[in-house]
């Protein structure tokens, strides 16, 4: 999709530069017609803060009679109804039309006024998104219960004071389902911080799914998901974030049926630590899905290693997975893994693993995506890799070196500003074989052994087969290696490489720029 | 081939896949069958027709928006994106951007339609009344009294 870099200043001042002089002709507004006018207002108050389009509507409303004639009589214009003072007004001029219900908790009218005056028009919602504290959970519920037979969109999050996000729970259920679960076109649901049973109406024919900060004590509880996303089979947005199992206990003779979404486009799962791996083998996703997770570990339990409780099995159903060629892993300035699998066939990247929050990120990623999520990419790209302690550097780098061995397929592998530690030790794993099809290497601002990288080179395989190189004129399969901002490598160094294959060396402030726009922090930090 | 004769009686003949863009064209040529009659519009220009036929061209491949699609789109949901050739397309001066509009309007291109509407939505967000007056060459026709009177009507909804 083509995306929007327009810059209306920009536009305007070259239209006011060749508008009509004044008077000299009719303005052009005049020959429009009215249903065009009203497109224009559409589209004006489109993207604008949803408590401000009342505001917008009046600025235009000032400009002429013609303006003004229109926009009052087009109700379609007034169907935002906003927790505003004037929310009465709004709702007059709406008309008899669908009405969008917003509720921002910022704009001045309380809950219960703010629901009195619109629930009377209950039956024209199509759009509900409510935003509330937590405290206030029981009365938002109490003030929906009638049936919403046009609703098709509903949105509650509850907040605590300090914004951020409350857990609810299934054990403090109160039986009040949001409007009675008589909602027959819903389509889009959003809940967070609001438990519903998994056999209310609210969860099925969804097209869209978010469901965020419940904690569950009831049992099976994947049994329970996997039914509800069954009601749903066109499901295109699924996304799970912070549900926690409180106790976990499953009966053991229940078993979960796989649910196929075959027209899903998203998968995110935020927060859901291992409880993700006890979902996934049970979904299949077509090839075309994107499927994000972010994690945030904090407990040893959490790690996937066999020394701790739990170990993730691979995910056969994730049909996304099959074309990714290419993996990433950076790190961010907050010190976030952030692991990408591309594939030549979609702008988007297909897999999304963002793990944050424990002493060793990075084995955690390692491990969680060797042993659940089966790819066979051919290019490998390190970026930003610092473990920051020693034990943590011993135990990423013996995960490392075990988790490249696992790709004997990498054609090409690229290592861009990581610790001199990380380096070394993938020369010598490369040197004893780990990667026989390594065609080309990239080594950026980092700090690494002139002689292990000679070693490397001259211990090459032939292209050929496996047999090792034998003279510099052998054919290699390392074909290729280019060196940008590597100071520790010495020009008799790049002369020695260069009988064996072809080397590039790339100036510092070439590769500084290449590297941000890759989307990487810029750092020179090992090359110093 | 299609052949199109403009209102200051100037002829073009484009391919049968552009034309077809505007559904008031398609719906003609479905009419009249296979003919070598040119179409007459006597609505559109040479200039305007020019643009409108540079944009159908552009888009020729694209998939027609159908009635189903039409009828559930919800404009509350529609943004004023705009992809960036039909941004490049559509910077044209303020005379030839109406004109536009209207041609896509009477052509039924409702795609065309779209973008001009959205470039002239995107030229009035966030501006005044006054300068909103001043872009198009808008004459205030309001007495100041009705301007009073609209504005403590609207008082409700002066800018929060």
């Amino acid at each position: 999709m083509e995306s929007n870099n327009f810059h209306p200043a920009n536009l305007d001042k070259h239209l006011e530069g060749t508008s009509r002089p004044r008077d000299l002709h009719l303005p052009p507004t005049s020959d429009l017609p009215t249903e065009i006018l009203i497109l224009i207002f559409h589209y004006a108050e489109r993207d604008t803060p949803a408590h401000l389009i009342d505001s917008t509507l009046h600025s235009l409303i000032r400009v002429s009679r013609r303006w003004k004639e229109i926009i009052m009589d087009t109700p379609s214009l007034w169907t935002t109804i906003c927790d505003v003072p004037h929310a009465d007004k709004l709702i007059n001029r709406s008309g008899s039309l669908p009405l969008r219900i917003l509720r921002t908790a910022k704009r001045g009218l309380g809950l219960s006024e703010y629901i009195s005056l619109v629930s009377p028009h209950v039956e024209r919602w199509d759009s509900c998104e409510l935003r509330g504290l937590g405290s206030e959970r029981q009365e938002i519920l109490a003030l929906l219960q009638t049936p919403a037979p046009a609703l098709e969109s509903l949105t509650i999050s509850l907040y605590r004071g300090d914004g951020s996000s409350v857990l609810d729970c299934d054990q403090a259920f109160s039986s009040m389902i949001p409007f009675m679960d008589a909602t027959p076109r819903l389509r889009e649901l959003i809940l967070n911080g609001v438990f519903v049973p998994w056999d209310s109406a609210l969860l099925t024919n969804l097209t869209r799914l978010h469901l965020g900060y419940v904690e569950y004590y009831q049992s099976d509880l994947v049994w329970l998901l996997l039914g509800a996303l069954r009601a749903s089979p066109c499901l295109e947005y699924l996304c799970l974030e912070s549900l926690d199992v409180a106790m976990w206990s499953e009966s053991l003779n229940i078993i979960p049926l796989p649910v196929q979404l075959a027209h899903l486009q998203s998968l995110r799962m935020q927060q859901l630590q291992w409880l993700q791996h006890d979902i996934l083998p049970y979904l299949t996703i077509p090839p075309s899905s994107q499927l994000e997770l972010c994690v945030r570990v904090q407990r040893e339990r959490d790690m996937p290693h066999p020394e701790y409780t739990y170990s993730p099995q691979p995910h056969p159903g994730l049909q996304n997975l099959v074309g990714i060629t290419h993996l990433s892993i950076y790190v961010d300035e907050e010190m976030c893994y952030h692991t990408i699998g591309r594939s030549p066939e979609s702008d988007a990247p297909p897999f999304i693993f963002e793990a944050q929050g424990m002493r060793d990120p990075l084995t955690y990623t390692l491990l969680t995506i060797q042993s659940a999520f089966p790819m066979s990419f051919e290019t490998f790209v390190l970026s930003h890799i610092n473990p920051q302690d020693n034990k943590a550097r011993v135990h990423a780098i013996t995960s490392l070196i075990e988790f490249i061995g696992g790709y004997p397929l990498i054609r090409m592998l690229e290592v861009d500003s990581c610790h001199p530690a990380v380096t070394d030790a993938l020369l010598r794993a490369l040197t004893s074989r780990l990667c026989p099809r390594l065609e080309e290497l990239h080594i950026s601002r980092c700090s690494i052994d002139g002689l292990g990288l000679v070693e490397l080179v001259k211990a090459g395989f032939r292209a050929d087969g496996a047999e090792e190189c034998t003279s510099p004129s052998d054919t290699r399969c390392l074909r290729r290696v280019s060196l940008a901002g590597c100071l520790s490598i010495s020009q008799e160094t790049v002369s020695v490489l260069r009988e064996y294959l072809a080397v590039e060396v790339e100036e510092d402030e070439n590769i500084a720029t290449r590297s941000t726009s890759r989307g990487h922090r810029k750092s020179d930090r090992w090359t110093s | 081939m299609v052949n199109l004769v403009t209102s200051d009686n100037e002829s073009f003949t484009v391919e049968k896949a552009v034309a077809s863009r505007s559904v008031l064209i398609k719906n003609m040529l479905e009419d009249v069958g296979e003919s070598d009659q040119p179409i007459p519009l006597p609505n559109v220009t040479a200039s305007v027709l020019k643009k409108v036929l540079e944009y159908c061209d552009h888009h020729k491949n694209e998939p027609m928006p159908t009635s189903e699609d039409l009828a559930a789109e919800d404009t509350r949901k529609r943004t004023t994106d705009i992809g960036e050739w039909d941004q490049k397309f559509i910077q044209v001066d303020q005379e030839m951007l109406f004109e536009i509009i209207l041609a896509a309007n009477y052509l039924d291109i409702k795609p065309l339609l779209d973008v001009g509407c959205k470039t002239v939505a995107n030229m009035i967000k966030g501006k005044t009344p006054e300068e909103i007056r001043k872009l198009f060459n808008i004459v205030n026709d309001f007495t100041p009294e009705e301007e009073a009177q609209i504005k403590k009507e609207n008082e409700w909804a002066e800018d929060r």
